[in-house]
């Protein structure tokens, strides 16, 4: 091996050292299916119930419909990036994992506090919506200094959705967005859209 | 022209250059994350971590949280020697391909 072969090798080895270490997927492209299929199923469901029900303006246990999907999701992610270290030898709990949770856990907790009294008292669906989608993406965006620029571009997505849908809210009042739209859209469409771009392809 | 010798030989070493890169990447890293991040053994990371602390490339913490832990970080001399490893690397490439 010539010395700008060698030079090359040494290149190669610290650049894929430093993105191993540096990039971490915290939300897998199997995880954004699964979540997405969920989350179309659930708001094409609860959009066919309305269209049933005129005289409703929202789905009945709302929140724990969606939590029930948070619930299953998390544990599809759990299991994803479980089978995903163990392919690198690596345990679950990595320091880049554990990086991932530490960005993600303020906005996710915020977001839980601002929602309990509206999920205890079984209401407000579109500020749930709109809670859920605005945090989701900060917490995406929290993790964006490790994380590949699709993450990124779903955090500003989810983001830039929610608050569109709050000023259009305001701008239309009494008439709002149905939460139902906003998480199907984001949750759904949003995270399909995602789990497409973000597939892991075979390199020749 | 320019040739291997020019780079720093205390970096070069394969397993203190995996070391190096790693710690270019973030202000810290616990020795237990360096370890499974590396796959090395105790004795081989304990010693690549001891010359690159003699040569003052890194820095160690020792403290104690729920049990104690030592971390490793690059030095001013460090990260300027880790650089100018690269720029030379870089530049052998850069020559070669001219």
């Amino acid at each position: 091996m010539n010395e700008r072969n060698e030079a090359e090798e040494h290149l190669r080895v610290i650049r894929t050292l430093m993105e191993r270490a540096t990039i971490y997927r915290a939300v897998s492209a199997p995880t954004a299916l699964v979540g997405g299929m969920l989350a179309v199923v659930i708001a094409t469901g609860s959009l066919m119930w309305l269209r049933n029900h005129p005289r409703s303006t929202a789905v009945p246990h709302f929140a724990l419909w969606w939590i029930l999907a948070l619930c299953i999701t998390s544990a599809a992610n759990t299991f994803y990036l479980w089978r995903a270290a163990r392919l690198r030898g690596e345990p679950l709990f990595s320091s880049s994992l554990r990086l991932a949770v530490r960005a993600l856990f303020p906005p996710c907790l915020t977001a839980a506090v601002i929602s309990l009294p509206s999920i205890l008292a079984g209401r407000d669906s579109h500020l749930l919506a709109i809670v859920w989608s605005a945090f989701y993406g900060l917490a995406l965006l929290a993790t964006a200094h490790f994380s590949p620029r699709s993450l990124v571009v779903l955090g500003w997505s989810f983001l830039l959705a929610a608050l569109f849908a709050l000023a259009a809210n305001h701008a239309c009042y009494p008439k709002y967005i149905g939460a139902e739209w906003l998480m199907g859209i984001t949750f759904g469409l949003f995270h399909l859209v995602y789990a497409v771009a973000a597939w892991p392809r075979k390199t020749a | 022209m320019l040739d291997f010798d020019k780079l720093d030989r205390t970096i070069h070493e394969k397993g203190r250059l995996a070391i190096m890169t790693l710690l270019a990447t973030r202000p810290s890293w616990p020795f237990q994350d360096l370890k499974a991040e590396l796959k090395m053994s105790d004795g081989n990371l304990v010693t690549h971590l001891r010359t690159l602390h003699q040569g003052g490339y890194v820095a160690v913490t020792k403290e104690v949280l729920d049990r104690p832990q030592t971390s490793y970080a690059l030095t001013m001399k460090g990260r300027n020697s880790f650089q100018d490893y690269l720029r030379v690397l870089e530049e052998i490439v850069k020559t070669g391909r001219s």
